[in-house]
């Protein structure tokens, strides 16, 4: 059950993610779209640095290192 | 002996006029240098130091920028790719990570140097779109509501992660009843199938982010 629900967490997560793109995409005066957040943050050093770190370790972290053992 | 002091009152003056721009780009900027600084420690926690050690570098490279120790970077120019170029090397590095051994030596050359090329790309402030001057107030109000929900979405993804792994840490039937993100994404990127697709969908997403605010 436990398994169930923090499946779930993620799931509903990843859902509110898409309501909130499908609703900037449709209502933009009113939820500007994530592309248009992105070129107004991404305008500072700081934030591009961050986030291209953070979208690169993914890649580290999936294809790069082998997930450790499961401790016995 | 007058050169010598002309020379004090420059270094004075130049002091003078650099403490309160970095005051104002650290007083902007903190926020990101805190969240990669809390992030490489959170890693050399885990057990991840390599992958610590990134995120501090990074967090002290934006600190060194914002105290204007690295200014001289931006004299460097970067090679412009041709737009068929760049989508022929994406598509050689998905092949390789796709068809290579998993966690081989092949991986860890492509990931680097994509990496890399990408931290250069991003550091340069060149073709930046501006910040209109007279913005409409209502797509102000839509840009902060935007920001905010955004920020939620991650926030909420990064407590549930955090609770998870915390969950997960006493014993495999704990992880199992409590799987982090990786625990569900692992199997996935196991399959060559499914880590074609990753793989796209990374660099894909990365050469999209590089675009971002940019004119060209």
């Amino acid at each position: 059950m436990s398994r169930i629900i923090t499946i779930l967490g993620f799931v509903a997560i990843g859902v509110f993610a898409l309501v909130l793109a499908w609703y900037g995409h449709r209502e933009s005066r009113r939820l500007a779209p994530f592309g248009t957040l992105l070129d107004r943050v991404m305008a500072s050093r700081a934030v591009r640095i961050t986030i291209i770190v953070f979208w690169w370790w993914l890649a580290w972290h999936f294809f790069v290192v082998a997930p450790a053992p499961a401790a016995s | 002996m007058a050169d010598g002091r002309s020379e004090e009152h420059r270094r004075q003056a130049r002091a003078v006029r650099t403490r309160p721009a970095v005051a104002a780009r650290l007083r902007r900027d903190w926020w990101w240098i805190a969240i990669l600084l809390i992030c490489g420690g959170f890693q050399i926690y885990r057990g991840a130091p390599i992958d610590g050690a990134f995120f501090l570098a990074a967090g002290a490279a934006l600190l060194a920028d914002a105290a204007g120790l690295l200014s001289s970077i931006a004299r460097y120019r970067l090679p412009r790719l041709h737009l068929i170029v760049q989508i022929v090397l994406g598509t050689f590095a998905v092949a390789i990570i796709t068809f290579a051994p998993q966690f081989g030596i092949a991986d860890l050359v492509v990931v680097s140097v994509i990496g890399a090329t990408a931290i250069l790309v991003a550091w340069r402030d060149d073709d930046l779109v501006e910040e209109p001057k007279d913005e409409d107030a209502s797509l102000r109000r839509a840009l902060r509501r935007s920001a905010i929900l955004w920020s939620v979405a991650g926030v909420a993804l990064c407590l549930w992660e955090l609770s998870s792994f915390f969950l997960a840490m006493p014993s495999p039937q704990a992880e199992l009843a409590h799987p982090p993100l990786s625990d569900l994404i692992d199997p996935i990127v196991a399959n060559p199938f499914g880590r074609a697709l990753c793989a796209a969908a990374w660099v894909l997403g990365g050469a999209m982010l590089l675009r971002r605010g940019r004119r060209s």
